[in-house]
């Protein structure tokens, strides 16, 4: 049937192989990009030969350089260039420099999550040794044995921590860190991009409780920050800092030559929009690369995927002369020998073929590979590029094939290639004002430090500061006296908050067969996402859950291969409290402000994997709940429902229910769209078809924030909700289908309406004043 | 978000804030189901039952304790003892007590304390630090806090300091009044620390200490707590007591080792909120009672480190498992003649279980200085109490083999002995003593 690459072939029979009829249908784009020379920079002034020589480097790229330069200077930076550019010795280097220069100096590592950084914790010790510094590096989190957590408060001059430990560990006992937080002379935040949304608006409440103690120690440090390449790095940074920072981007490191394929499966059935198994098309390119003689790595979107996708191949390669086991998985709950015996393999090219879930994107050194396989867009352009950067590193041609899977998301890639090639990263999102948030680090912040009169927290000013130290002062938490809010309370305020979730407390998910808690939800989407019989997945595994106990907010699991998922049926009720702002795009009034949702879960639908068939519904009987979050909401006026009104839809069928159920389809591709262009989960915002009594027809689209109080997404939304409707117009257009699928407005309804047309008219109204 | 709209919403906000889990400040009858509400409730109760009892007995010598009821009204106000006092640091509350030569607490005389000598603190600590310490220059420590977490949102209120001064025992306790007074609370501390001071604490090394270090970092101030020496009463109780007494808090060591048992106390949870609530109202409370409780505190460790004293120093046997007990630290202290004498005094006991733990380790003993035939007669003891004792059966089988060159003997014992060596290292020695029988 099909022509498969020839065997040891290389790059240019995979390029050959590509373009044959048979296969070239199903590229949908090839976007060369050629190779870049090093540049190299003499090391900047004021920079002894000692950090140097400890870093191992006799030369520096003219991005280390320049971040060196600064960070010495005295000024926060923030390094944001490509995968394997060398981020590290920007920050690594500075340090080195002014532990050298100072006895009492010290330093602190951020990272995201404990595994990141561990390897560096060895790297920058035996830095430091060729540097002749004595400077012990300790790693400080939830892993650290109990003597080895003394040590590190009693000696440590570089610690490495994640956000968890540093609100937990080290603020609420600042006293005993007192010559340590004394002599801070740099904070390093490494994988900035990964404090987006809810984690990065915690973080950022902590840093500012930290500064707040840094500033009783006395200390001032400079900021250094590393971070893939993402739209606002520095507009990131300084948010979550709350600090400027000045923005090194352009890499001096050298890469080469690089050619990008972007392809779909068939088309299986137009009508329905349904397509062919992208698993099986990405099995047969990882297999050709393979063949072709490539080291190839493989990024799947579940565990699950990885499994299917190692037996494709395996099947695959079996077929020619290749062993099947120089291809394997690799994902979270693989033990950690398991793991670095892969690393190892892969880094001695035994192992010719690695599939693994996000698990290696992250801080693993693998050395360079030839070939990188995404299997699904993995939701960002940020992270597209990234996980693309672990092929051809710095030398040597390469090669990277995006297979885009049939959600809207990877349909919209698959047709504006541009956007993948030559749209910069997203933005990097999170909201350090969540009231939600603020309230309760400023209990934390009471607790470390009494809060004086007139001072502020963050944005807050010094009335709405006191609003809530006079309301922690009522509940007893706080008591002011002498000009002062101390902490009273026989509470430890940080023990109930977690950085990763607002509001309500979280439900824990158990999993009953080995009864064994394996993950948390938030109260917020607990009832969504974990009523009984619903699928929930957990790092890409799917459980069936069984029991659900609203008392003791925990859910039985049980771990299941089903061939569905389930989408909560859910009965919401808007009530619009604040309208920020407000424009109007011909006979739509697009709002932004905050609304209370009372919502109650009534039921859910099994759709299949893969083709999205609705496969049943089942009830549920669970109470309601409310909350108040952000949102944007899109209202015809009275002129636009006349419009609908006069075009008869649809023979026998009322305006207002074609209204409805076209605002329902334009509701979720618009939920897609709004994850492309605000760098977030498709998860964070809810569309939800509700009554508007303050809009001329009545009725609106609300497209609210998953998470009360938010993160900003619908506040950036609003801002660009005209070019996400020309983006979602176009998206309709493109769709082969015929009445709506998966790929666009969702599938068809029951209702007899056709729910693209519906929404395309919607659409018709906003945009079509302007062209 | 405009100015007007974020303060609408930060008020939405702190309005259903949920209320914190800290216990209310009285117990409303028709509390939902709480657990933390009804295990304050019935905390209540307790001291309300351990109060009656007190208030119907006449002729009560302390201080004026007043405890409160649910729903009883509050009688006339005790006020706070002591008196404001001017500080290094400022003005603040201060109450001090004198014990005279004699005076008891419990069964005990709280003078004895002073008999603890350096020696025998280095010896119960099992720290050769302690060996210049000097209860004349000791001040035992004690504080009430706002919380039992370490963090630095926990302050001291109240410290508690004793010390044996001009043939007497003296408590000073120091009170934040107000919370702007700590400094002068820490500062009048450090004066009555004076400086490179030895502490006695009981569990203050993990508590008391730190907490302190915290406050005066806090309030940047600083101070030697112990540099020159801490004698933790909780381990040393744990080292000597434990055996007879288990769970070594202070209570119970008050009712095991000094026979006081406090009436009418307060209990040590409920401290927190009583000073939350005197620092709300501004009235006293039961603030004279966290007084009282804290000055206990402080008395029963003097009382205590004279207990230990006296155990260290007694010539005849008191009671076993404390001379047990005390042999055992001896040994870890490297005291083995002195330990020789107490499992000695042990092994007369009337308890079979002091008898064979003090032949054992006699006979270990004896075996490793190479008195091996007294080792074997010392283990022969241990069977005549319990002749099923594996550990001994082994080693008198490795002394018949190996030392006394007895090997029916020692295969006799061997063969008793499997459960102390395990099967396979039980079956080699079998095999090799069968043969070294029937060989040449």
């Amino acid at each position: 049937m099909e022509q498969e690459a020839r065997e040891g072939a290389g790059i240019e029979g995979i390029h050959e192989a590509w373009s044959e009829a048979s296969f070239a249908r199903l590229v949908r784009a090839r976007i060369d990009m050629p190779g870049r020379d090093p540049l190299v920079a003499p090391p900047p002034g004021g920079l002894g030969p000692a950090a140097l020589a400890g870093a191992g480097v006799q030369a520096l790229f003219a991005h280390q350089a320049e971040a060196i330069r600064i960070a010495l200077g005295g000024r926060n930076v923030v390094v944001a260039t490509p995968t394997a550019s060398g981020k590290s010795l920007c920050y690594q280097i500075p340090i080195l420099e002014m532990l050298g220069r100072s006895p009492s100096a010290t330093a602190i590592l951020v990272f995201p999550t404990k595994a990141l950084g561990r390897d560096q914790v060895r790297e920058l010790g035996a830095m430091a040794d060729r540097a002749g510094i004595r400077a012990e590096v300790a790693a400080y989190d939830g892993d650290t044995p109990q003597d080895a957590r003394r040590l590190a408060r009693a000696r440590a001059r570089i610690l490495f921590t994640n956000p968890d430990m540093i609100h937990m560990g080290i603020l609420p006992h600042h006293t005993m860190w007192a010559s340590f937080l004394a002599g801070l002379s740099a904070v390093v935040i490494d994988e900035l991009h990964e404090y987006r949304g809810v984690f990065g608006s915690h973080f950022a409440n902590v840093i500012r409780r930290l500064k707040r103690v840094l500033r009783f120690h006395g200390a001032r440090p400079v900021w250094l920050a590393s971070s893939a390449t993402i739209r606002n790095p520095a507009d990131m940074a300084s948010t979550l800092a709350g600090e400027p920072f000045s923005l090194v981007s352009s890499s001096g490191a050298p890469s080469g030559r690089r050619t990008l394929y972007i392809m779909t499966p068939p088309l299986v059935d137009p009508a329905s929009g349904m397509r062919g198994s992208y698993l099986h098309l990405a099995a047969r390119v990882a297999s050709d690369l393979v063949r072709a003689g490539l080291q190839t790595l493989v990024f799947a979107g579940s565990r699950r995927a990885v499994e299917m996708l190692v037996r494709y191949v395996r099947d695959r390669v079996r077929r020619g002369s290749i062993e099947p086991e120089v291809v394997q998985g690799y994902r979270g709950g693989y033990l950690p020998a398991l793991r670095r015996r892969i690393e190892d393999g892969l880094k001695g090219g035994q192992l010719r073929c690695v599939v693994a879930t996000s698990a290696l994107e992250l801080g693993v050194d693998i050395g360079s590979l030839d070939a990188v396989v995404l299997a699904g867009y993995p939701g960002s352009v940020a992270s597209a590029w990234q996980r693309i950067g672990r092929a051809g590193r710095r030398l040597g041609p390469s090669v990277a094939a995006l297979v885009c899977s049939a959600s809207p998301l990877d349909q919209f890639v698959a047709d504006h290639p541009e956007y993948l090639a030559s749209t910069p990263p997203e933005r990097g999102l999170l909201n350090p004002d969540n009231l939600d948030i603020v309230l309760e680090h400023m209990k934390c912040a009471a607790f470390e430090l009494p809060f004086e009169e007139g001072e502020c927290f963050g944005s807050l000013d010094a009335a709405e500061t006191r609003e809530i130290m006079d309301h922690l002062a009522g509940r007893g938490l706080v008591h002011a006296s002498g000009g002062r809010y101390v902490w009273v309370a026989d509470e430890f305020p940080g023990a109930g908050v977690g950085l990763r979730s607002i509001g309500p407390e979280p439900f824990v998910v158990s999993d009953g067969v080995i009864s064994q808690v394996i993950g948390e939800v938030d109260g917020a989407s607990a009832l969504r996402m974990l009523h009984e019989e619903a699928i929930y997945q957990h790092a890409g595994l799917p459980y069936l859950v069984e029991k659900l106990d609203l008392g003791a907010r925990r859910a039985v699991v049980r771990e299941v291969e089903p061939e569905y998922y389930t989408e909560p049926v859910v009965a919401s009720t808007m009530t619009p409290m604040e309208v920020e702002r407000s424009v109007r795009l011909g006979q739509i009034d697009a709002r932004f402000g905050e609304v209370r949702i009372i919502e109650k879960v009534t039921g859910f639908r099994k759709i299949r994997f893969g083709t999205h068939e609705n496969l049943g519904t089942g009830e549920v009987d669970l109470p309601e709940t409310s909350m108040e979050a952000f949102a944007v909401w899109l209202a015809p006026t009275a002129e636009g429902m006349e419009v609908i009104a006069a075009t008869e839809p649809e023979p026998g069928i009322d305006a207002r229910a074609w209204t409805a159920e076209g605002m329902s389809g334009l509701g979720h591709i618009m939920a897609h769209i709004a994850a492309i262009r605000l760098m977030c989960d498709p998860h964070d915002l809810v569309p939800v078809v509700g009554l508007d009594p303050e809009s001329e027809g009545g009725i609106a689209l609300y497209i609210h924030e998953a998470q009360p109080g938010g993160v900003g997404l619908a506040d950036k939304l609003h801002d660009q909700i005209e070019d996400a409707a020309a983006d979602a117009l176009d998206a309709l257009r493109r769709c082969p289908c015929r009445s709506g699928c998966p790929s666009c407005a969702g599938p068809a309804a029951r209702t007899g309406v056709d729910r693209k047309a519906a929404a395309r008219a919607l659409l018709m109204l906003m945009v079509s004043h302007d062209g | 978000m405009t100015d007007e709209s974020r303060l609408r919403r930060l008020r939405r906000i702190l309005e259903r804030d949920p209320e914190p889990a800290a216990p209310e400040p009285a117990g409303r009858p028709g509390d939902g189901p709480d657990l933390l509400h009804d295990r304050i409730r019935s905390l209540r109760a307790e001291i309300e039952r351990v109060a009656s009892r007190t208030r119907d007995r006449p002729g009560r010598r302390e201080d004026a304790l007043r405890m409160l009821g649910p729903g009883e009204e509050a009688g006339p106000a005790v006020p706070i003892p002591g008196e404001m006092v001017r500080g290094p640091l400022g003005d603040l509350w201060m109450r001090e007590r004198r014990y005279e030569p004699g005076a008891l607490h419990g069964t005990a005389e709280i003078m004895a304390g002073l008999g603890l000598a350096g020696e025998e603190a280095a010896l119960i600590a099992l720290d050769e630090g302690l060996r210049s310490f000097d209860m004349r220059r000791s001040t035992f420590l004690d504080v009430e806090t706002t919380g039992l977490s370490l963090g630095t949102g926990t302050i001291a209120f109240l410290v508690g300091l004793g010390w044996f001064a001009d043939g007497g025992f003296c408590v000073r306790q120091l009170f934040v009044d107000r919370i702007e007074n700590e400094p002068a609370v820490l500062g009048a501390m450090i004066e009555a620390l004076g400086p490179r001071p030895m502490l006695v604490t009981f569990n203050g090394k993990s508590f008391d200490v730190p907490v302190l270090r915290s406050r005066l970092t806090l309030c940047r101030m600083d101070a030697d707590l112990g540099g020159a020496g801490h004698l933790d009463l909780l381990h040393a109780s744990r080292r000597l007591w434990k055996r007879r007494i288990g769970d070594c808090s202070l209570d119970s060591c008050e009712r095991a080792v000094l026979g006081l048992e406090r009436e009418g106390d307060v209990p040590g949870e409920l401290i927190p909120e009583i000073f939350l609530e005197y620092l709300q109202t501004g009235s006293p409370g039961r603030i004279p009672d966290v007084f009282h409780h804290n000055l206990l505190d402080v008395v029963s460790m003097a009382a205590l480190a004279g207990r230990m004293s006296e155990l260290v120093q007694s010539r005849s046997c008191g009671d076993m498992d404390d001379v047990v007990s005390l042999a055992h630290v001896r040994l870890r202290h490297g005291e083995r003649e002195g330990a020789e004498k107490d499992f000695a005094c042990a092994a007369g006991s009337t308890s079979s279980d002091h008898r064979i733990e003090s032949n054992l380790a006699l006979a270990i003993l004896a075996r490793r200085r190479g008195e091996h035939a007294l080792a074997a007669s010392l283990l022969v003891r241990v069977l005549e109490d319990d002749p099923d004792h594996a550990a001994a059966h082994l080693m008198l089988a490795k002394i018949h083999e190996h030392n006394l060159k007895d090997i029916p003997r020692a295969l006799e014992h061997a063969r008793l002995a499997e459960e102390a060596e395990g099967v396979e290292a039980s079956t080699r020695r079998i095999a090799r003593l069968n043969r070294r029988l029937s060989g040449p």
